[in-house]
């Protein structure tokens, strides 16, 4: 692909100087099948077909698999891509090449998905095209990676009525020995949601028997995940996984967000696919979270600052950095201060869009040394004009709550001492260490 | 203009309790009770459980601010204090003198700000403009009509003085790394006094100075700093 992008990159700035002579040859040589498709296979149609990506409830909405599909979205393919509005990725161009799927698309490709609307989106001819994509979705009913191992739906359908607008509940379901006859290390987790009127679906795990009080420090201790709109699902890097106790009660922290009225109620069962990890396990990543409860948003402030931190005791891998607030929120950064002065930008999103809640997923875990400490900032805009556009009242102070018009200020992570675990507690974990989070 | 109650507890608890939806285990003794745990209409038998963080789906419907309300401020101290109809409200973080923070504070540059790694910055909510000295604290610094929010910051006495220095800063909810010198509003004196009766914790109280005023009271370790003031309504 990269050949072809560059023989049209070639092609286009050499018309530049020969214009008149090469406009009709560079019509044609734009085509779907050659040039097109191989754009779309690679950044867009994981989630742009029948049944996409997971991506916590979102529904790309229409499909851009064939000619077909795709003529009639030509001109909009191009707007979208241009202004790098699709596909949804939000950190900036300092962290490129860090973290997995990253969907940015180059400007030689932007280019061409411009030339293509511009010059009649001709389909070419079909022996050009590549051979079609597989996703494993297909081939995994659904599943993102493989058919998981152990998967635990709510513990039944619940009817959302039509009057909700904005509903937290939560459900426990306990492990049964049929479910997890043993103790298990997992690395990988998907939650599949009833739809997007699922605002976020999050689970933790209590050993049986555990005390289900949280305290500080506690989220690293039993958070298992979570999702929202637009976040997929979490793979941990091999040797990395989280436990899980057989016999464990798993809760279901569910956020329901719609508008209300006759008919907008459905059923919700929404399910929590377990990946095993299936090699040996190094180390006990858990997932944690960096947070502040305590602000307050003036009302009509369009620039307003949150900050929050947490030191690691000890070397740490960093796995998956996960910002999540609402409908305020406009920008987001995790910055990693070292015990030798240093300053390094982990994750910088200078356009955060709570419907886009992408997790960004390390592709090598991350080394942080003890004493290390990550500061995460989120900018909130409480202002009319962002009112308006994403209907909340900005004549009130905001503080943190569950419901979207209030405001969250967390930053997400999993990561994982650095110290290896000793072999035999890898094999048969008994207990769970602290995480040694706050 | 609307009372204060402080938005909530700390680092991760906030977060455990909004996203994992658990209830507090305990509560703000002024705060009215957390709603019941309840099962839904389709709360399922035998081993599940249904419980939603406040009411019934109807009452659900729409929320707002209920939920910060029961919180617990389980990692800050809070002071408030009462002047007239306005209120005046102070938390600093939890940060004993066995941390990093404390050790900081000994070996502070003269002149220099203290940070706070371990805890968000300390923060000051007024309903009323406050006088400090010759200067003005107003209402209204982030947003019109709004009361006025605050981080407050330490400065050490520069080379030849024994003077701490309050700084009052216009971003209120930052870190306690995070002070932008740009933001600074006013900077005001502090009397400090080494005292034999140690406080494990940094510690805050607002307490009432006559009819109109009110003594600003920071305790840590052996260091006490107090700042007087008095409401200044326009």
């Amino acid at each position: 692909m990269m050949k072809r992008v560059l023989r049209f990159s070639l092609l286009a700035s050499t018309a530049l100087a020969a214009a008149p002579a090469l406009a009709a040859a560079g019509d044609g040589d734009v085509t779907f099948y050659r040039d097109v498709l191989p754009i779309l296979q690679d950044n867009c149609q994981t989630c742009h077909r029948a049944v996409g990506a997971n991506s916590g409830g979102m529904v790309a909405p229409m499909s851009l698999l064939t000619y077909d599909e795709t003529r009639p979205w030509a001109k909009s393919i191009a707007r979208m891509a241009v202004s790098r509005a699709m596909p949804p990725w939000f950190a900036t161009e300092a962290t490129r090449g860090k973290f997995h799927d990253e969907r940015v698309l180059t400007d030689q490709q932007i280019e061409t998905l411009t030339r293509w609307a511009s010059t009649g989106a001709a389909a070419g001819n079909a022996a050009d095209a590549p051979a079609a994509a597989r996703f494993a979705q297909d081939e995994n009913a659904g599943w993102s990676f493989r058919q998981p191992d152990l998967v635990v739906p709510l513990p039944e359908p619940y009817a959302v009525a039509d009057d909700v607008e904005d509903l937290n509940i939560d459900f426990t379901s306990v492990l049964t020995a049929e479910q997890l006859p043993a103790d298990a290390w997992i690395q990988g987790l998907e939650f599949r949601v009833g739809g997007r009127s699922v605002h976020h679906m999050c689970a933790s795990a209590f050993a049986p028997g555990e005390k289900e009080s949280f305290q500080v420090g506690e989220l690293g201790r039993n958070g298992l995940g979570c999702i929202a709109l637009g976040s997929g699902p979490t793979f941990l890097p091999e040797g990395f996984a989280q436990l899980l106790q057989k016999g464990s009660r798993i809760k279901f922290s569910m956020h329901y967000h719609k508008e209300p009225g006759p008919g907008s109620g459905f059923t919700d069962r929404s399910e929590l696919g377990f990946y095993f990890a299936r090699g040996p396990v190094s180390h006990r990543a858990v997932y944690d979270a960096i947070g502040n409860v305590s602000f307050e948003i003036p009302p009509g402030n369009d620039r307003w600052r949150v900050g929050s931190a947490k030191k690691f005791e000890q070397d740490s891998y960093l796995l998956a950095l996960w910002p999540h607030a609402h409908l305020r929120a406009v920008a987001a950064r995790y910055e990693l201060h070292t015990p030798d002065g240093a300053t390094e930008l982990l994750l910088d999103v200078p356009r955060y869009d709570q419907e886009w809640q992408v997790v960004y997923r390390y592709r090598e875990p991350k080394l942080i040394p003890a004493g290390s400490r990550i500061e995460v900032t989120l900018w909130y805009e409480n202002s009319v004009e962002r009112a308006n556009e994403r209907r909340f009242d900005s004549r009130q102070a905001t503080t943190f709550g569950p419901a979207t018009t209030d405001e969250m200020m967390i930053g997400f992570l999993n990561w994982a001492p650095a110290a290896e675990l000793d072999p035999a507690a890898a094999a048969a974990p008994a207990a769970i260490p602290s995480s040694g989070s706050e | 203009m609307r009372r204060y109650r402080p938005a909530g507890a700390g680092i991760l608890i906030g977060a455990a309790l909004a996203t994992m939806g658990a209830a507090p285990s305990a509560q703000e003794p002024s705060s009215p009770p957390p709603p019941q745990a309840q099962a839904s209409p389709h709360a399922p038998a035998g081993q599940g459980i249904a419980r939603q963080s406040g009411g019934d789906a109807t009452a659900n419907a729409r929320r707002s601010g209920q939920f910060s309300r029961f919180l617990v401020m389980r990692t800050r101290n809070l002071a408030t204090l009462e002047l007239g109809e306005a209120e005046v409200a102070a938390h600093v973080g939890k940060l004993a003198t066995s941390s990093d923070d404390y050790q900081a504070l000994a070996a502070l540059e003269p002149g220099a700000v203290l940070e706070l790694p371990g805890a968000a910055a300390c923060k000051l909510r007024t309903e009323v403009d406050l006088r400090f000295g010759d200067a003005v604290l107003p209402t209204g610094n982030v947003s019109p009509d709004f009361a006025g929010l605050y981080s407050f910051w330490l400065r050490a006495p520069v080379e030849g003085s024994a003077e701490w220095r309050l700084v009052l800063n216009d971003e209120a909810d930052v870190w306690g790394t995070q002070r932008d010198p740009a933001r600074d509003r006013v900077e005001v004196p502090l009397e400090h006094e080494v005292v034999a009766d140690e406080a494990k914790e940094l510690t805050v109280a607002l307490t009432a100075q006559g009819v109109d005023g009110g003594l600003l009271e920071l305790r840590w370790g052996t260091y006490r700093w107090r700042a007087s003031f008095i409401a200044a309504p326009r």
